[in-house]
């Protein structure tokens, strides 16, 4: 098959997986999903975010597989404390989350692979990691100040719950490692 | 109870007998219990010990009142997850059955005996209990085919049967729908003990 490094066709064939990677991943994609509620109800930590997902893709290598551990107890301590005490957090919590979140998600995305990963994959991935939490946030601000009555808060509180609960079977699946003769996780 | 509760106190009780056909429609599959979303989601419906106890859950958060109603429902899960865990990683925990079925009558005779325990107290005693049903649940499925669809059918199945119960719960509005409420109460509590005394 034909290569040749520099082509726009590759270049967009990087940025494409690096937009779909989080996606890809529970591991990415349940850690963004309580981001993106925890963001709600505040200012956005822009700058935390934002080096917070520079520092994942530095770190990744260093962190290594236990990035993917990481990441999901990380969103599952972040859905309990969102589920239990409700939006709108601290503005340090937030903060702390905003750049915790974030890092953990791109190493965990990025380990064992982050120095050589093509710019504009990483590139792609931060960009769409940064406005799908910001989307959610936006969403969840918009249905709790729009729709009238207690009921909205509830439902994020909930979704907040159901999130952490399964963040944290799965990190168990992930601690257990694969069953023998299983599939395992 | 808020307005915008009360229509679902007229349609959502109705969906729990199906979803009680269901579950024992689906305890004699006899199929494997290997991995996936219909396999998280039907653990939690699959046994009556654990059905009536989550049920219960809903129905004594409708009988405290905002914001138990609500936030039992919120503790469950998180605590139900973290026995989950303990199980599949093999932490053991001591009498386990014993605790899932002493859920029932604890839960059940708090519903019919309309307890009004203090809030952290009623999410201290549901997360106790919520541990060991957890725990069961974990300890059974060390080798989920799909962690993430296990896990996903196992928070909605924990979480449907809760609403089942609140739904249920919010008959308490009415004198007659309370009524029904204890008595559903008291229908848990014998369920729990008859698994206590090891007739069931």
């Amino acid at each position: 098959m034909a290569h040749v490094p520099g082509l726009p066709a590759e270049a967009m064939a990087s940025l494409t997986l690096g937009l779909r990677l989080p996606f890809l991943y529970p591991e990415a994609l349940l850690p963004l999903l309580v981001l993106g509620l925890a963001l709600t109800g505040g200012p956005r930590p822009l700058i935390a975010g934002l080096a917070g997902l520079g520092a994942g893709l530095l770190g990744a290598d260093l962190l290594g597989e236990a990035a993917t551990a990481l990441a999901l107890g990380a969103g599952a301590l972040a859905g309990a404390v969102l589920a239990l005490k409700g939006p709108p957090l601290p503005g340090m919590l937030r903060h702390g989350m905003g750049f915790v979140l974030p890092a953990l998600i791109m190493a965990a995305l990025y380990h064992g692979g982050s120095a050589s990963a093509p710019a504009l994959m990483a590139l792609g991935s931060m960009g769409v990691l940064a406005v799908t939490a910001l989307l959610i946030a936006e969403i969840a601000d918009l249905l709790l100040t729009r729709l009238p009555g207690p009921i909205p808060g509830i439902a994020l509180r909930i979704a907040a719950s159901w999130l952490a609960a399964i963040l944290i079977l799965m990190l168990a699946f992930v601690l257990a490692g694969p069953a023998p003769g299983g599939a395992g996780a | 109870m808020t307005p915008l509760l009360r229509p679902m106190a007229r349609s959502l009780p109705l969906a729990l007998p199906l979803m009680l056909l269901a579950a024992a429609a689906q305890a004699h599959t006899g199929g494997s219990h290997a991995g996936g979303f219909v396999s998280g989601f039907s653990h939690p419906i699959l046994g009556w010990d654990h059905v009536v106890a989550m049920v219960a859950v809903g129905l004594w958060g409708a009988v405290l009142g905002k914001p138990a109603i609500w936030i039992l429902p919120v503790v469950f899960p998180l605590v139900m997850a973290f026995g989950a865990a303990l199980g599949i990683l093999g932490v053991p925990l001591p009498a386990v059955e014993t605790g899932i079925a002493l859920s029932g009558v604890v839960l059940g005779l708090a519903v019919a005996l309309a307890v009004r325990a203090p809030l952290p107290i009623a999410a201290v005693v549901v997360g106790v209990f919520a541990i060991f049903h957890g725990h069961a649940h974990g300890t059974e499925l060390p080798a989920a085919a799909n962690p993430l669809a296990y896990g996903v059918g196992f928070v909605l199945g924990t979480g449907l049967l809760h609403m089942a119960g609140i739904a249920l719960g919010l008959l308490t509005a009415k004198p007659a729908g309370r009524i029904v409420v204890r008595l559903a109460g008291g229908l848990i509590a014998v369920v729990g003990g008859a698994f206590l005394a090891g007739v069931a």
